[in-house]
């Protein structure tokens, strides 16, 4: 069904194999420096490929659009082109035979089906001659499915004469489009308009020459060419409007809200209308903050505002000064709940209720996570269908990282002093489905929605956060903050990402991040055995200046002697610490480098061995089984859990006077 | 259910009601102490799996199950999801012995109300040979008035959901989304309200067919002209108690995050929340005391109350 072509996995292997030889051992600490430490050579702009010169009317009472413009489009390919592809993504949402709701993934984001379809028609799609004047239609010889795939959101268009490389087209496009109920991301609840996917796109072209073209499907997000968008906006005059980029103009004429939003070094754009928004303002770090939301929605706002106030300077620091004057955030009503939690170039929607409890910090949660989406997804522009934990993945840490650095254990929950942390609850659910299918493959690959959200945001995440523990917050915040300074604007691939790591950690440490990512990768450190006994001379038969002599019991000194033993299960190492306990109260802490199956850990101390653990500060967040991290000697007692059972009974008491006649 | 039954064994008639102003929750201390006893006794075989899967999880760590308790839950997280194959068996221990303690846990409730509102003709604390087999023989009395209102209480309880739920729609086009909802949840406290009260009338009852011995109708009729006739008096002695029972379990929650995890605050714990469970038995008696004063202000039961009227309401 799907043809992904594969050149990019392949590579991968070789050429971190040659990055990796070129490196030190153990770079730990001593990573030579790099001019994208710091912004100074960052790019300031990217290399305008497919810009967008769009007007759309919009009929908010039949949920209707009607669309004009021009595409310019340029080959930066090796090769000459004698098509284009075009995403037609609304009709994704036209019928149950398209691709997007066809393909079988269960439940979650979604899932429903729209109460009204949404559909997209072509009108107009013209190639401008060089003379500018004459113009052929190509949108008669187009083919919006293939043979056999009823699907209509992947578009083939021959061109009547061939695009050399560097050459430049011009394409006049009208069309009609019809929207859906809101089912992820857009459509419409009521007169509540989210216009996300709504214009015919090109497809990307790599530099080999091959179309990065794809269906719309359910799991799978987007992947564009950067350029210019210049989009102008009509709604009735009663309705506020939320858009990608700054608004350049604005007029009222004849009942009709006219607004233009102009955006260089984008990919992609999207807006909201609706008479009921609330607006609020701030300024934060030079970038305009506008925040859209519903009546009586005011406490998320302030909330999303304070997490913005964190995180943007945050994000400038490591990963690079955001480059646009504006953000726009909507917090869509909870019945237009799937048009929340997504992104787009300086436009992202946040979402959920009123009365959350500010202990539970979902709206900041959601809002820090999307606009960490400008980086890695926004700027750093990898495919999202290819390689979803590239965006989703990376994102997700840098979400849990900066929410940790704000909020502390409680980052996701800080409620009558429970504190749940992300990165804690990241690794924990991603060891779940850790053996069921790789990280890194294209999101249509993933069996279920369950594992693509398991899989690719909590462990890509959780993976970089065991490397945080292990290997210093400085050594991988900056092998990432490298990463996205050097391929801001550009298109990397996973290469991109072990390359940095290498560099900067190690090819051991990039090694690992291979392994866990394409190999299904996973640890599990096991103590399984304590043991210690008085140091004593030896006993036994001895020969000893021609007599033989019985020592029956060895003379004791009052020090005891032992070992612990250490397995290590999977196929990924990190270094950890193991920590004895001795029976005075004492405790011993040893390195083990975590290679090889097991280690043996000598022991001598002033009183017996009472227990053992490996890993005592949870480093190896992705330890897939906690409970076996630790094991007391058979002689000693084991350690009271008096304190949870006290709880427990605690608590079922007040239950049962809750509930109690 | 109606009436008196005849032929009570003899040792229960040598029990006299008190006065009205007589009954006081303060009174029986040790009645209240017996409460406390069952709900812990119950908590305990309750919870005592769950904490034996902590025990087998956890013991082997040279810190017990402190891990469990850290900051960031990766510990208890882990242990929880690992929990689910055994959930079950939790589960099936579990939700019988709270079914069965709930509905045996009516025998210490009309026990204490036994108490409460009645001393014996030498003015003491009725022994608990006395008050037992009193309460015993309140129990079917009780189970009938207990399933009889949870019903009307769940039927209360889902209207007001269903209600609160189309008010919340239908008033969306013309409020805004978190308008209408507030609407709604004005409609549905309105129901949880009515369902407090089905609460109070409930316990009005209880005490009624304890103070009167009769049947579950006749105490529920009592019951409600009682009610009726102080109604705003009534519900905010209930309700006042409610909410004070709330703080002590505010205040150990905030000691708790203070002091846990800390040497020698185990058994400070222990005290700090049996201690809270004890003070919100102890309220809870209290509103009984209250109750009993109510349904006897209101329908004076002359030839059983006329022995200790006679007494000294200080005794
Ligand atoms: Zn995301």
């Amino acid at each position: 069904m799907r043809t992904r072509t594969v050149p990019a996995r392949i590579a991968l292997g070789g050429l971190f194999v040659a990055v990796a030889a070129a490196i030190s051992d153990d770079a730990r600490g001593e990573a030579p420096p790099s001019p994208y430490d710091s912004d100074a050579q960052m790019a300031l702009h990217a290399d305008p490929v497919a810009s967008y010169t769009l007007r759309a009317t919009l009929d908010p009472a039949a949920h209707t659009l009607h669309g004009e413009g021009t595409i310019t489009w340029r080959n930066t390919s090796r090769v000459a082109v004698r098509e284009l592809w075009l995403h037609l993504y609304m009709n994704a949402f036209k019928n149950e035979r398209s691709v997007f709701l066809r393909t079988p993934l269960g439940g979650g984001r979604g899932a429903g089906r729209p109460t009204d379809w949404g559909y997209i028609d072509v009108r107009k799609l013209a190639l401008r001659e060089p003379d500018a004047t004459t113009v052929t239609d190509v949108w008669s010889g187009a083919e919006v499915s293939r043979p056999g795939d009823p699907d209509e959101t992947d578009a083939r268009v021959p061109l009547p004469r061939e695009v050399l490389p560097g050459d430049t087209i011009a394409l006049d496009v009208a069309w009609d489009e019809k929207l859906p109920t809101v089912l992820e991301r857009t459509g419409y609840d009521g007169s509540f308009h989210m216009i996300a996917q709504w214009f015919p796109k090109v497809a990307r072209l790599e530099p080999d020459g091959r179309w990065a073209h794809f269906p719309f499907h359910r799991l799978s997000e987007f992947y564009a060419d950067f350029g210019t968008y210049d989009v102008t906006l009509d709604v009735p005059q009663s309705f506020t409007l939320g858009a990608t980029g700054p608004m350049v103009e604005s007029r009222l004429e004849k009942g009709r809200r006219v607004e233009r939003h102009v955006q260089t070094d984008i990919h992609d754009f999207a807006w909201t209308a609706w008479d009921e928004w609330q607006t609020a303002t701030e300024t934060i770090g030079g970038v305009q903050v506008t925040l859209l939301y519903p009546p009586g929605y005011r406490v998320d706002a302030k909330r999303e505002l304070e997490s913005l106030r964190f995180t943007m300077p945050y994000f400038d620091k490591r990963y690079g000064r955001y480059p646009y004057p504006v953000l726009t955030v909507v917090h869509p009503p909870v019945a237009a709940g799937e048009a929340g939690g997504m992104e787009y170039p300086t436009f992202i929607t946040s979402g959920g209720p009123w009365y959350g409890p500010p202990g539970i910090l979902a709206p900041e949660l959601v809002t820090v996570h999307e606009y960490g989406h400008q980086y890695f997804y926004g700027l750093v522009a990898t495919s999202e269908h290819d390689w979803p934990f590239l965006d989703e993945g990376l994102n997700s840490f840098a979400e849990q990282d900066v929410m940790s650095k704000w909020r502390g254990a409680g980052s996701w929950v800080d409620l009558f002093g429970l504190t749940v942390d992300g990165g804690a609850m990241h690794g924990v659910l991603s060891n779940l489905s850790v053996h069921d299918e790789k990280v890194a493959q294209g999101a249509a690959d993933f069996m279920t929605g369950g594992s693509y959200g398991t899989l690719v945001y909590f462990r890509t995440s959780a993976v970089l956060e065991t490397m945080r523990r292990v290997y210093g917050d400085d050594l991988v915040l900056q092998a990432l903050g490298r990463y996205a300074r050097k391929n801001r604007f550009f298109h990397p691939g996973p290469d991109e990402l072990l390359t940095n790591f290498a560099e900067v950690l190690g090819p051991q440490a990039a090694a690992t991040l291979r392994t866990a990512y394409f190999e299904k990768g996973w640890v599990d450190y096991v103590v399984t055995e304590v043991r210690s006994h008085p140091l004593h001379d030896p006993a036994g038969v001895f020969d000893r200046d021609g007599k033989r002599e019985t020592v029956r019991e060895g003379k004791t000194a009052g020090a005891h002697e032992g070992w612990v033993v250490v397995h290590r299960r999977g196929t990924l190492s990190f270094p950890v610490d193991i920590e004895l306990a001795l029976e005075d109260g004492t405790t011993q802490r040893v390195r083990w480098n975590g290679e090889g199956d097991s280690t043996r850990v000598p022991f001598t101390g002033g009183s017996p061995l009472r227990a053992a653990v490996v890993d005592p500060d949870d480093r190896v967040l992705i330890d897939q089984v906690r409970t076996n991290n630790f094991a007391t000697a058979p002689a000693s007692a084991r350690a009271s859990t008096a304190r949870s059972t006290e709880k427990l009974v605690y608590w079922t008491e007040l239950v049962l006077q809750a509930v109690l006649p | 259910m109606e009436g008196t039954p005849d032929g009570k064994p003899p040792e229960q008639r040598r029990l006299v009601l008190l006065a009205n102003d007589a009954m006081r929750a303060r009174r029986r201390p040790v009645a209240i102490v017996v409460s406390w006893a069952y709900e812990l006794l119950l908590a305990a075989a309750i919870a005592w799996p769950a904490a034996a899967y902590v025990g087998g999880a956890y013991g082997g760590h040279p810190s017990g199950d402190a891990p469990l308790f850290r900051p960031g839950g990766l510990a208890l997280a882990d242990l929880l999801l690992r929990a689910r194959p055994v959930t079950a068996v939790l589960g099936a221990h579990t939700a019988p012995l709270f079914a069965l303690g709930l509905v045996l846990g009516l025998v210490p409730l009309a026990f204490l109300i036994v108490q409460i509102a009645h001393v014996t003709p030498a003015r003491r604390t009725p022994p608990l040979a006395l008050a037992l087999p009193r309460a015993w023989a309140a129990f079917p009395r009780f189970l009938a008035l207990l399933l009889a209102v949870t019903l009307l209480q769940a039927f209360v309880v889902v209207v007001g959901l269903v209600l609160a739920g189309a008010t919340a729609n239908l008033a969306t086009n013309g409020l805004g989304e978190a308008r209408a909802q507030q609407l709604g949840a004005v409609v549905f406290f309105v129901f949880g309200a009515l369902a407090a009260t089905l609460g109070v009338l409930h316990d009005l009852a209880r005490v009624a067919a304890i103070r009167f011995d009769v049947g579950a109708v006749r105490a529920a009729r009592l019951a409600a002209s009682a009610l009726r006739r102080g109604f705003a008096a009534t519900t905010w002695s209930w309700a006042w108690r409610a909410a004070i029972g709330l703080v002590p379990v505010a205040l150990a929650a905030l000691l708790s995050s203070r002091l846990g995890g800390r040497a020698g605050a185990f058994w400070a714990m222990v005290i700090l929340h049996q201690l809270v469970v004890l003070a919100r038995v102890a309220l809870r008696a209290s509103w009984l005391a209250k109750a009993l004063r109510v349904v006897d202000g209101a329908h004076r039961v002359r030839k059983a109350a006329d022995a200790a009227d006679a007494l000294d309401p200080a005794t």
